[in-house]
């Protein structure tokens, strides 16, 4: 029992750290309808941001956030006014869509290698890098960032959901286009604004999560490409177009991957997580949330 | 009257031209092949997971080839290394040798990562040419194919002393815990492991591992062993992933001893002080002005703050190889440049001068025999200091490769 509360625990983490990242995906796919692949790579970017200006600089650690900020909202957008918004203004479709954000992924992720080089680095100087301090709930253990980064999730979560996307006008423009895009302009929404606001709100959404990843594990280059395809199980499971559902469907991924290993050997992880996967896929497509098929088919 | 012309002319040239082409072939050599530069191969990740090993690798290789070309080359003649990035993938490794042997035409390949090299010896061994680990330790590969030789000590070796020092040292005998990266190199660390421990009388062993080296959580896997309540680990795997593993295991509230299965900065990086307590088998580094000079390379460059005996080997693999050029070249004909005389001069060679470490080949397996130690870490004042040597193993006492049943494959 002691194990499967220890197991459960890290689930939760390993989800909450997917939920930070597939929230802004999540968004950027509901609101534009292009799969934001490149936001793995925005991600990434956030803790070599901080790392140029804190490690490096000696930059204030607020003040390097803010600059990872400031960065990752440039480039984020960026990918939108120069990539998906002419090519879908073309009519491109959404498979071609999904290539060329993967190719902003790769070449986001090529030039980090270039700046940085492949190294996993850390915010800390490797001499004085320790084992982080933690505290003992009954049989769980945990270290402070990582409970840290569960009340984030948590925090980040409900702020966003609750109160962004439901009390704000641009937050209700955003559910607007997600629900019915055609209806949203017709009652006076201006969708290309939403979309780049959009844009600017995921690529913020992506910097918490890298930072604290990073200060617990490092980060390298190829740090948000895996994640980011943990993302898109996890909307996919909890719904395209749902922001409860990516929270759902992250947390869940999370746990099956951290539970994987109870009875199963640490090579079974990426299997299960995937039979979980296609189970969803198969008997439930619209996931626990989702809209329907014809709205946000892949 | 009888014409007087004489009509055998085109005979008397005939023969003319025969006579010269056979006193310009026997003066010119059979294949009359002269060598402007020495070309050899090296297949490294340079991208992916292990590209920061692939990296210390290549830039150690290309300070040696500086080096000796800064000296005029093996008797004039420059080498030339071409590198090609096999991603640590075997798919990648097949594809990049395969490009060195077919294009480039290389008779010679310096190669990493023991799943890329077991891709890529029955490809070396099909093709004769010579592929020079420098950075590979599986057990999978002793004896592995005709054309692989070795500086990179195998893994064997080092966990023989380590698990020695461990047991007989430490008197670690109580419950042990195995974590391993589910590779070739880290399922070998297992088995090896696994079957050596019960010889010290360790009855009671847990093992799990993680899928690859891309992975950075690792504390599903120590929850699970923690459970096993173990009085000491051995962490399996290539650097990063190792630091990592340790530094969640520490995290997690474990303070007892930890066998790595090597050390260096790669490990260090990412663990912190959480390496201190921790031991590892390595080959020994002499202190002198050439490893010296290499490491002031490798950390104002590439800003390592340990350097390993990664680097140490492919530079001194580059030195062992251009000794085996000049070797090939007064022994063996004109046609010295080959990779099966490449072959040949390693192993007949056997002693080196030029090393920055000294080693000799062992003909039977093709390893290079370093001096061998059980190294581990201090700290002072929060900051971690340079591992230290805690006990040092002659070849005789733990050869290169391990004996016997450990030798079939996992």
């Amino acid at each position: 029992m002691d194990l499967f509360l220890q197991l459960l625990a890290d689930g939760l983490v390993r989800g909450s750290n997917i939920v930070l990242l597939a929230l802004g995906f999540s968004l950027a796919l509901g609101v534009s309808g292009v799969f934001h692949f490149a936001h793995g790579a925005i991600y990434t970017l956030a803790a070599y941001i901080v790392y140029q200006c804190y490690t490096r600089m000696g930059v204030s650690l607020p003040l390097s956030v803010i600059v990872a900020f400031a960065v990752c909202i440039l480039v984020g957008t960026g990918v939108n006014q120069f990539l998906y918004k002419p090519l879908t203004a073309r009519g491109t479709g959404r498979l071609l869509l999904v290539l060329v954000s993967l190719g902003a992924l790769m070449i986001i992720q090529a030039l980090i290698s270039i700046i940085w080089g492949t190294n996993v680095l850390h915010f800390q100087p490797s001499e004085a890098v320790a084992p982080s301090a933690h505290i003992v709930l009954g049989p769980v253990v945990m270290t402070h960032v990582r409970l840290a980064t569960l009340l984030i999730c948590l925090g980040t979560f409900a702020l966003f959901h609750y109160y962004f996307l439901r009390r704000t006008r641009y937050g209700v423009a955003m559910r607007a286009l997600i629900s019915d895009p055609t209806m949203a302009r017709v009652v006076g929404v201006n969708q290309s604004w939403i979309i780049t606001l959009t844009y600017v709100t995921a690529s913020a959404l992506a910097v918490p999560g890298a930072l604290l990843i990073g200060w617990e594990e490092g980060f390298m280059p190829g740090s948000g490409f895996s994640l980011i395809l943990y993302s898109f199980q996890a909307i996919v499971i909890g719904g395209l177009g749902s922001i409860p559902g990516t929270f759902a469907g992250g947390m869940l991924m999370g746990i099956v991957a951290s539970l994987a290993h109870w009875k199963l050997g640490g090579q079974w992880e990426t299997a299960v997580i995937f039979l979980v996967f296609l189970v969803f896929i198969i008997a439930r497509p619209t996931g626990f949330f989702g809209y329907k098929v014809g709205k946000a088919e892949l | 009257m009888r014409d007087s012309r004489f009509e055998g002319w085109p005979a008397v040239a005939a023969c003319l031209v025969a006579v010269f082409g056979l006193l310009y072939g026997c003066t010119e050599t059979p294949t009359g092949k002269k060598y402007t530069e020495y070309k050899l191969g090296a297949t490294h990740p340079r991208s992916g997971d292990q590209a920061s090993v692939g990296d210390q690798q290549v830039f150690a290789i290309e300070v040696a080839v500086e080096e000796i070309n800064a000296k005029g080359g093996v008797d004039g003649v420059p080498l030339k290394v071409i590198v090609e990035d096999n991603q640590g993938k075997p798919t990648m490794a097949v594809t990049a040798l395969q490009k060195l042997i077919t294009v480039d035409k290389v008779p010679l390949s310096f190669t990493s990562y023991s799943t890329a090299q077991l891709a890529q010896v029955p490809i070396a061994d099909q093709n004769e040419v010579v592929m020079v680990n420098v950075g590979a330790s599986s057990t999978e590969l002793i004896n592995a194919g005709k054309y692989i030789v070795h500086v990179q000590p195998n893994s064997a070796s080092y966990l023989r002393i380590s698990t020695n020092y461990m047991l007989t040292d430490l008197k670690r005998t109580g419950r042990w815990a195995i974590l391993y990266v589910n590779e070739a190199m880290g399922r070998s660390f297992n088995l090896y492991v696994k079957t050596l421990l019960p010889k010290y009388g360790v009855k009671d062993i847990f093992e799990d591992n993680w899928e690859n080296s891309a992975v950075t959580d690792y504390r599903s896997i120590i929850a699970k062993a923690l459970a096993f309540k173990p009085d000491t680990f051995f962490i399996g795997g290539f650097g990063n992933d190792m630091g990592l593993c340790l530094k969640q295991l520490r995290e997690a509230g474990f303070k007892g001893p930890v066998m790595l299965s090597w050390g260096g900065g790669t490990v260090s990086e990412p663990a912190g002080l959480a390496v201190v307590d921790t031991y590892y088998g390595e080959q020994v580094i002499p202190d002198n002005d050439r490893i010296k000079a290499l490491s002031d390379k490798l950390l104002n460059v590439k800003k390592l703050p340990f350097v390993g005996t990664q680097s140490i080997n492919s530079y001194d693999a580059v030195y062992m190889v251009a000794e085996a050029i000049k070797y090939a070249k007064d022994h063996y004909g004109p046609d010295y440049f080959t990779g099966p005389n490449l072959r040949k001069a390693l192993v007949e060679k056997k002693d080196y001068a030029t090393l920055s470490t000294p080693g000799v080949m062992d003909p039977a397996t093709q390893y290079l025999s370093r001096q061998l130690a059980v190294k581990s870490w201090d700290a002072e004042g929060g900051k971690l200091k340079p591992p230290k040597t805690i006990k040092v193993y002659t070849p005789t006492e733990f050869d290169a490769a391990p004996a016997g049943d450990l030798q079939k494959k996992s």
